[in-house]
């Protein structure tokens, strides 16, 4: 009797903590989206109140026909996408050569590419900015591509080079022991062993793209160009915030990125774990 | 040897993914190159609109230049002005707080634009002392076109239900005011903790100028006593209970939103508090700032044009800036007051509830503080302000740690 009961106050335990982590996570986005549909009156209410006391749209309308967030998040897509597919090209290429080939600086290489990792953005704005500046792509999707490299091919690198490292070489040599080629080797055997890795890379690599900031704001300097974080600062005037369209457009920026994680999770999750245990 | 058909689809995929950027690359590079003739103009999201139809007008009188406006918002625009002048690659002419002005100066990094100063445009013509505020080194690195400053934002409503018949003049009748007001609901006044530091230490540094700090080359030479005064006025104020305990969860909207809803009976605030209350239908009055005997004394804030010093095309630069800082166009892109006064003649700039405003900045204001080694402390001044507010530390002390911060 005493052991049930010590089982039942155990997973009481277990479920309230689980239930006050939901919350603490969940807190923040259930005000974000409830605030989205409150009046401006509401927002400010006294005492604050969590649900709307008249529910509206008005600050969804705004986002989406009077400021530039639509373009932006185009434009968010768009650099996403580019930063994903060349990130995987630039880490491919890098991963396989740190984990296939032998040569004598191969561990300090790989480090050191790791160590860009370590290093504040705001240490590597300036540097980043004048190579874009000189590719004259200032304003331009493709310069906030390129600046977005900075912060996703040191770390994909590590996670592509890791995926490979866990394959076995022998099948690449199966292959060429059947008069393949090496890229035969890599297209026929390695690509599809380690694609979900290369999903989740890609991802992560679009996902990093899709929220990052400081980079994108000096970099797009026109409305053709800004991305979506960058467009939510314009509901912030020199004297006013808007909080009801803010949290509108930031409702409107986290749902792609939810959807395309709910259905990636599974190729999120084995591609970050994959590799983990033999490197 | 034969490839096989899925390498071929492989290199082929890698192929044309290295092609398509480096053609996007090339594009781009190509496209830049044609921008070549024109005055990049940066100018925020929230004059943009009325920028437009100022530059169809400076095209039409001068055929030879175009201008080519890029939108900048408030939270970026400094970061991004900060990198574009110390990388070199700047624009023409940039819209910018006139706060920053100096740190930039003193770089080495913005071009002298005095000599736009003159009978078109005399210095006197400016607010009092504004045009001095930006001049240093034997230069004059701004032309200002919009200047705004505190003063006092009431509730006549609620003055009037607390019995009281006219706007605090003193400190002393704003603290003894504030104390009748704060009953029920509705408190005196309230501050904002929250969001930008600079709101705070703004305050704090207008009540510690009106009891005899001075601004000296750009920052604030404090006096023990009047930064104590001034930090009991805000710290203690919220301490005592007749600030509203919120301000630690308040920024500028959230206060005035308060104060629409009847909640805060009045505040230390910008013109556009006033604007907005007036659209809504609150009920709005407005006074000078409260100083120790007096009136107080404000500090004026505002934006101006800078020319970077590598700005490529410097002759058109300055034609736009001629042309942007006449009296009409002043008047035209300022919802706060210009920095003309010849630009102040328009019936909106002299409302009821604007002329506190305008005597505020003709008679009681003095040039913010701008010195880059004043603007490193506004962090670490706030946080000491919200300590004396919570009740960690006396004024007293507050104010001697706020004069070793700021001398350090």
């Amino acid at each position: 009797m005493r052991q049930l009961a010590g089982r039942v106050s155990a997973r009481a335990a277990v479920w309230g903590t689980l239930a006050v982590l939901l919350t603490w996570s969940l807190a923040p986005i259930a005000v974000m989206v409830l605030t989205s549909f409150k009046k401006r009156g509401d927002i400010f209410a006294v005492p604050a109140r969590l649900f709307p006391s008249s529910w509206t749209f008005d600050n969804y309308q705004t986002v989406l026909t009077s400021s530039s967030m639509p373009q932006a998040l185009l434009n968010s897509v768009i650099i996403g996408g580019l930063v994903a597919i060349a990130t995987l090209l630039f880490c491919f290429s890098a991963g396989y050569a740190l984990a296939r080939f032998r040569f004598r600086s191969a561990r300090p290489l790989a480090l050191f590419i790791l160590l860009g990792q370590m290093v504040p953005l705001t240490v590597v704005l300036l540097p980043v900015y004048q190579i874009v500046s000189s590719l004259k792509l200032l304003d331009t999707a493709s310069g906030v591509a390129f600046a977005h490299l900075a912060i996703t091919v040191p770390l994909v690198t590590w996670m592509v080079r890791n995926q490979i490292a866990a394959i076995p070489y022998e099948l690449e040599e199966a292959v060429q022991i059947d008069g393949g080629s090496r890229f035969d080797a890599v297209s026929y055997v390695t690509l599809p062993v380690c694609a979900p890795g290369l999903a989740a890379a890609g991802m992560f690599a679009f996902l990093q793209s899709w929220h990052e900031f400081l980079f994108a704001s000096v970099m797009a300097t026109s409305t053709a160009s800004r991305t979506a974080p960058v467009a939510l600062t314009q509901f912030a005037g020199e004297f006013d915030v808007d909080w009801g369209a803010t949290m509108a457009a930031s409702v409107v920026l986290t749902v792609p990125i939810v959807i395309l994680f709910m259905v990636m999770q599974r190729y999120f999750t084995a591609g970050l774990t994959g590799g983990a245990v033999k490197g | 040897m034969a490839m096989m058909p899925r390498t071929r689809l492989f290199l082929g995929v890698v192929i044309a993914a290295v092609l398509t950027v480096a053609g996007t690359t090339a594009y781009n590079i190509v496209e830049g190159g044609t921008r070549d003739n024109t005055v990049a103009w940066w100018v925020p999201d929230w004059d943009y609109e009325k920028a437009t139809g100022l530059v169809k007008e400076f095209e039409q009188q001068h055929p030879g230049i175009t201008v080519e406006l890029v939108q900048t918002t408030g939270d970026t625009v400094a970061n991004r002005t900060a990198v574009a002048l110390d990388s070199g690659n700047v624009p023409d002419v940039i819209t910018e707080s006139l706060a920053r002005v100096r740190g930039y100066a003193d770089k080495g990094q913005l071009a002298d634009v005095h000599e736009l100063y003159g009978p078109d445009m005399p210095v006197k013509d400016f607010a009092p002392g504004l045009v001095e505020s930006l001049t240093f080194d034997g230069g004059t690195y701004a032309v200002p076109y919009r200047w705004a400053t505190n003063a006092l934002i009431y509730n006549p409503r609620l003055l009037a239900a607390a019995g009281i018949d006219a706007p605090p003049r003193t400190w002393a009748d704003f603290e003894q005011d504030a104390k009748r007001l704060t009953r029920g609901k509705v408190v005196g006044t309230a501050w904002p903790m929250q969001g930008e530091p600079n709101d705070l230490t703004l305050r704090f540094l207008d009540f510690a100028i009106s009891d005899g700090t001075k601004i000296v080359d750009g920052a604030p030479r404090f006096t023990e006593e009047s930064a104590e005064a001034a930090l009991r006025l805000i710290g203690g104020s919220v301490d005592e209970g007749w600030a509203s305990k919120s301000s630690f969860e308040l920024d500028n909207t959230g206060i005035r939103e308060l104060f629409l809803q009847g909640r805060i009976a009045m505040y230390p605030a910008g013109v556009f508090d006033v604007d907005a209350a007036i659209e809504q239908g609150a009920d709005v009055a407005t006074a000078l700032l409260p100083g120790p005997d007096g009136p107080g004394t404000a500090q004026g804030v505002g934006w101006g044009y800078l020319i970077p010093r590598a700005a490529p095309h410097q002759e058109s630069a300055r034609q736009l800036v001629r042309f942007l800082a006449r009296p009409e166009n002043m008047a035209e892109l300022t919802v706060t007051f210009p920095a003309r006064t010849s630009a102040s003649a328009a019936a909106r700039f002299s409302t009821p509830e604007r002329r506190p405003y305008a005597e505020q900045l003709a008679q009681h204001s003095v040039p913010a503080a701008n010195a880059p080694r004043w603007t490193a402390t506004v962090q670490a001044v706030h946080d000491k302000i919200q300590e004396v507010a919570l009740g960690r530390v006396t004024p007293a002390a507050g104010a001697a740690q706020i004069l070793d911060l700021v001398t350090r």
